[in-house]
């Protein structure tokens, strides 16, 4: 063996390196984490130094498998890290040495370990030599077998290294010629690989080592990816050969390793070769289903009547899915097919006269389904059930995306045919889907209570593992729904039914509550339309026989049934109060208020009742004195829960005509009111309290505000039928009701009395946000409570002076918009703001910007607070777009001020490398209003005396955006809305040429007087030239 | 629909069924015919135990565009949640979702997915999306983590 090319390392380093590797590895020694991590930067040190090349030799031929495979290691890591300082004209010697050394470990009987380590190392070195031009080892792949072969190299050992070689290239980084290169090396070995691997599972179980066969099943998966389809289908017949029993009488019994080796392989073939995807049914799903049909019952009986699911029945089961994944589409194709199955090869007798296909497709669905039935509750007592489910909603998808027209000819009627299919299909898919849902309503349901408190003690995840599961369950029976239809909802009645009517007073509520659950799941593919079996269900029969004290969990699950369909009931009739049986809805309404008292039931009643009551509106608003009674009764629920309560109540009242609603809302709202009123009076000597009761009485008129704004109405606001116009005017005239005012005027003041005490408080401040959003309207949402924009907007100037956040600028945004609301009666025109909303305008807007800049004068204000800039921008927009004339009526320093800080933020930014993704968001975000502000104003909506901050502002945006604003300016300028001036089209082009064309400041300014001079019919006028100028 | 987008959407599904983390869950949409609407999914995102979105499932929708992968899901939550990076629409705003930032095709679903489990309990500062939140979590962290829990309290799983 030439080894002189190695660079050598001295004798006490080697020694120093061995003693390393047993101090770190032996089992004896007991090291402390931190030794063990010294000691191995130690070995670490050793092992990168340029010479440690020389330590693989006297490692591999030590006795202690720990030091051979660190010697496998070094000449590993040694060709993958450090081959650039490898002298390349011994590259020939090193890969003759390397196998040489390969060979003799094998046959040495060295560590599997060392010679996997040792596999990676040949397959490095032929990545380092193969792809080179000319190629430094053309043939590695077969001239390594060779070498192998020639010294004897056990099969075995043979595909462990075809192994690894496949995973390897699969894996390694290289420039993409390079790597197909690697990969056509693998292509011309196929022939070879298909060999080894079929020699070795054809060898019959008495001759064959167990070692030979989990290597060749290895193998085979390793290279799946790389053989082709041709090359696969002979393993198939091979494969199931193994999955044969050893003895058939008198239970028919496997080799277990065999089997499961020979199933896994086979379920890599379904999903990731090039037979995956539902390809080779006739060589692959065929085969397999009369494999199925002649071994899969029994396997599975043995599995139901033992209650144990064994190795072979586990590996079955994931056989059976990856089958499903693979060919659910062939499956909904054959699922009635009257054909014969073709006769394949297969290493089992086949039945004569060969099965239909629907059979053996029928076959595989009931094993499927007995794995998704399986007794016992998943997580505890099997594990299987779950990875059947996603089977069942890709089979429905399959169902429905049949290709009809594969086998049709041109003379056929293809619809017929597809209605004949569709005839013959749908009921086996129908009686399938039957049976899964009948075992899946068994599945869900929770265990009795000593079960279910072991779960808690021992098993700690896993109620959590079983509500996920009840949770995907839910999602299979989804697609179950679209199948059967009205008829899965009957089973579910007639369960009720049945088990109500059977049930004795000491039993639990576990099976009825499996059965609301699955109700509950499928709620939304289940249309809105009436259904005599939801009928039923919210009926005196089943609704009514549903426990109303105890047992949270079926009443929970109740609830949560009832919140799902509330929009349900509003397809059936509305109940007068004085009719003696109450409707699904009154049923409902009742179900859910008897749970509001209890405290573990509280929320999910709350919430129960908010949907019902809002999707309900008209139907209830008969009901109003009953809810006042609920009102009146309310003072056991906890207040988390009132304010969902309130808001119930308040849909309910929005219902009615609106001088009917005063007396209702005020009884609700006064109270609240009143509590906040005490809640600023307690404040002084319970802050705390104070605060907390204050926050809900908040969260309470918000609750309340949101039921009273009318649903579905969005575009009321575009609609002048005289119907509307009449319901506005009622509601506008119930308004000045001098009760209705009193309350606003009572809300008002508690609201500005929280914003004096608290407003700087986070709490408060965010429900106040909440409150604001949900009290304001446009006039065409308007409620009795909706309270003006002006005086909260001086609310929000007052907090905006205490504290500047982004919540008071944001209100502000909103709150402007509502000042000068689009007009009612013509929506199409924008009228213009009021006097006084103006006067409103200018007030706040010299407030906000007056807080706004002092703040952003500081240091770093700027930079820490992006909220803070990013809504003081957006509110400045709302004051662009509706009160434009405000800003030039603004005192001069403090438009200056504005104008100036506009110009260095976008001049900052654009100038702050960390900032570049900020100068795209702020030129995307608000480029174009700047740029229509500018231009706007020079073309009159500006007073003259603005024009210096203006041409500074457009000279900072052409310098910053030049593309962006050339495009906005064009844009603007010829678009119809723009400000109306006498700039013809001419002169819009030649300011945007001499703009654009400079980017001198000089000549902007120039353009820009010039522009403005033509847009205000000043040009030539002694007076224009000399007020533009300045 | 474009070829790769079917193919992709299709891939992830599969793989999204093969393994996907504990508690989380993602699906088309259907028709109310039961077909697919593969364009349009449904996730849950369940809170980290140890934070206070802990025990809340938020539901959100991932909308993809037709030229996917080229360009981001939208994600979005519905209903809109109370988080310094979800816009008022519901509109989760995260680099890895933003075609000009982070966003790469071969981001899978569940990277998504785990990315904005992450961005729950930690928020991005540079990047504010609604005011309510994020001035909350600015200035008041024990009263945020107060509103925070409330809410999982109100998206806990049926």
């Amino acid at each position: 063996m030439a080894t002189g090319f190695l660079p050598v390392l001295a004798q006490a380093d080697v020694d120093r390196a061995i003693q390393l590797i047993q101090e770190t590895y032996s089992p004896q020694r007991r090291l402390s984490p931190e030794d063990q991590r010294r000691l191995q930067q130690e070995l670490f040190e050793i092992q990168r130094r340029p010479e440690a090349w020389g330590l693989v030799l006297p490692f591999l031929a030590h006795s202690d498998p720990n030091v051979q495979f660190f010697g496998a290691h070094t000449i590993q890591v040694k060709i993958t890290r450090d081959w650039e300082s490898f002298p390349q004209e011994a590259a020939t010697q090193l890969r003759d040495l390397l196998l040489e050394l390969t060979g003799r470990a094998i046959v040495s009987g060295q560590n599997k370990v060392t010679l996997r380590k040792l596999f990676v190392a040949i397959t490095s070195l032929a990545v380092k030599l193969h792809p080179l031009n000319p190629s430094k080892w053309p043939d590695w792949l077969r001239s390594t077998l060779n070498v192998f072969s020639s010294i004897g190299v056990p099969r075995e050992h043979l595909m462990d290294f075809l192994s690894i070689v496949a995973e390897e290239i699969e894996s390694v980084d290289l420039l993409p010629p390079a790597k197909a290169q690697m990969r056509e090396s693998l292509v011309q070995a196929v022939p070879m690989v298909t060999q080894v691997i079929s020699t070795s599972m054809a060898t019959p179980a008495i001759q064959r080592s167990p070692q030979d066969l989990a290597s060749a099943s290895k193998c085979l998966q390793a290279w799946m990816s790389i053989l082709p389809a041709n090359d696969l289908t002979p393993f198939v017949p091979l494969l199931m050969s193994l999955m044969v029993p050893t003895t058939e009488t008198p239970v028919p019994e496997y080799d277990e390793q065999a089997f499961v080796s020979a199933s896994d392989t086979l379920q890599e073939l379904l999903s990731r070769s090039a037979l995956s995807d539902g390809s080779g049914t006739k060589t692959l799903t065929e085969p397999l289903l009369l494999w199925l049909d002649r071994y899969g019952g029994a396997i599975v009986r043995t599995t139901v009547d033992g209650g144990f699911v064994d190795e072979v029945s586990h590996s079955l089961c994931k056989l059976l899915v990856a089958l499903g994944d693979h060919s659910a589409m062939y499956f909904a194709k054959n699922i009635a097919s009257p054909a014969q199955v073709s006769p394949v090869p297969c290493p089992f007798p086949l039945p004569t006269p060969l099965p239909l296909i629907s059979l053996l497709v029928q076959n595989f669905l009931k094993l499927l389904l007995q794995y998704t039935a399986l007794p016992g509750y998943y997580g505890v007592d099997e594990e299987e059930s779950e990875m059947t489910l996603s089977f069942w909603y890709l089979f429905q998808e399959a169902l429905w995306n049949v290709d009809y027209g594969f086998d049709v000819t041109e003379d056929d009627d293809s619809g017929n045919l597809a209605e004949e299919r569709d005839r013959d299909m749908m009921p086996v898919a129908k009686a399938v889907y039957s049976e899964l849902v009948t075992v899946l309503r068994r599945k869900v349901v929770w265990p009795p209570r000593d079960i279910l408190n072991r779960w808690t003690r021992v098993l700690e995840d896993q109620r959590d593992k079983f509500q996920a599961y009840r949770r995907d369950v839910g999602d299979t029976l989804i697609n179950a729904y679209y199948v059967l239809r009205d008829d899965m909802l009957s089973f579910y009645v007639n369960e009720l039914l049945q088990k109500l009517a059977t049930r004795r007073d000491q039993d639990g509520w576990e099976e009825i509550e499996a059965t609301l659950h699955c109700v509950m799941a499928v709620q939304e593919a289940v249309p809105v339309e009436d259904s005599p079996h939801l009928r039923q269900i919210f009926g005196p029969d089943i609704l009514g026989k549903l426990p109303r004290a105890g047992d949270d969990r079926v009443r929970r699950t109740t609830l949560h049934l009832i919140g799902n369909y509330a929009s349900w009931f509003t397809t059936q009739p509305a109940q007068l109060p004085e009719s003696p049986t109450p409707s699904p809805l009154m049923n409902a309404i009742n179900y859910v208020v008897s749970a509001l008292p209890d405290p573990t039931l509280c929320l999910s009643a709350a919430n129960a009742l908010r949907d019902l009551c809002d999707a309900n509106r008209s139907a209830l608003a008969p009901h109003i004195g009953a809810f006042g009674e609920l009102h009146a009764g309310l003072t056991g629920i906890p207040d988390s829960e009132k304010a969902k309560v309130l808001q119930s109540i308040a849909s309910v009242i929005q219902a009615l005509p609106p001088i009917e609603e005063i007396p209702p809302v005020e009884a609700i709202v006064s109270p609240v009111v009143e509590r906040l009123f005490e809640a600023l009076q307690s404040a002084g000597q319970l802050p705390e309290e104070s605060r907390t009761m204050a926050v809900q009485q908040l969260e309470t008129l918000t609750g309340v505000s949101r039921g009273l704004t009318r649903v579905n109405d969005s575009l009321l606001a575009l609609d002048d039928s005289p119907e509307v116009q009449a319901a506005l005017e009622e509601m506008n005239r119930a308004r000045e009701d001098h009760r209705v005012v009193k309350l606003r005027e009572g809300i008002l003041s508690a609201i500005r009395g929280t914003v004096e005490l608290w407003s700087t408080d986070a709490s408060v401040s965010d429900a106040l946000s909440d409150l604001f959003k949900a009290i304001t309207a446009l006039p065409s949402d308007v409620t009795l409570i909706s309270l003006p924009a002006g005086p909260l907007l001086e609310l929000v100037c007052l907090a905006a002076q205490r504290q500047l956040t982004a919540v008071w600028l944001s209100l502000a945004s909103m709150l402007i918009i509502q000042l000068n609301p689009p007009s009612l009666t013509a929506p199409t025109f924008k009228s213009e703001p009021t006097p006084e909303a103006t006067a409103i305008a200018l007030n706040v807007l010299q407030i906000l910007l007056q807080t706004s800049l002092n703040a952003f004068a500081q240091p770093g204000v700027m930079i820490s607070n992006p909220d803070i800039v990013q809504a003081f921008f957006g509110c400045m927009e709302a004051f662009v777009h509706h009160f434009l004339t405000c800003f030039y009526r603004l005192p001069p320093d403090l438009f200056k001020a504005l104008v100036q800080c506009a110009s260095s933020l976008i001049n900052r930014t654009a100038t702050n490398d960390d900032l570049s993704a900020a100068k795209t968001t702020l030129g995307q975000t608000h480029g174009f209003q700047i740029m229509r502000a500018i231009l706007f104003g020079f073309a009159g909506a500006a007073p003259r005396s603005a024009m210096p901050n203006l041409i500074e502002l457009l000279s900072t945006m052409i310098t910053r955006f030049p593309l962006e604003s050339k495009q906005w300016a064009t844009e603007i300028l010829f678009a119809e809305d723009f400000y109306p001036c006498r700039a013809t089209p001419e002169a819009k082009t030649k300011f945007i040429k001499t703009v654009f064309g400079s980017r001198s400041l000089k000549r902007t300014r120039d353009a820009a007087q010039q522009f403005t001079l033509v847009a205000r019919g000043l040009e030539g006028s002694a007076f224009g030239y000399a007020t533009v100028t300045m | 629909m474009s070829g790769i987008c079917r193919a992709r959407l299709a891939e992830e599904r599969k793989q999204w069924r093969k393994d996907h983390p504990f508690g989380f869950y993602a699906k088309p949409t259907k028709a109310p015919d039961g077909s697919m609407n593969l364009l349009e999914w449904e996730v849950g995102i369940p809170g980290k135990a140890g934070t206070p979105w802990e025990g809340g499932v938020y539901k959100l929708m991932m909308i993809f565009p037709e030229d996917y992968p080229s360009k981001p899901p939208k994600c979005k939550f519905t209903p809109p949640l109370f988080h310094p990076n979800v816009y008022p629409s519901g509109t989760v705003c995260l680099s890895i979702l933003d075609e000009e930032k982070s966003w790469k095709p071969a981001i899978t679903i569940k990277q998504v997915l785990l990315g904005i489990q992450d961005l729950l309990n930690d928020p991005n500062i540079n990047d504010p999306a609604q005011s309510d939140a994020y001035t909350m979590f600015k200035n008041d962290k024990v009263a945020y983590e107060r509103r925070i829990r409330q809410q999982a309290r109100e998206n806990i799983p049926k």
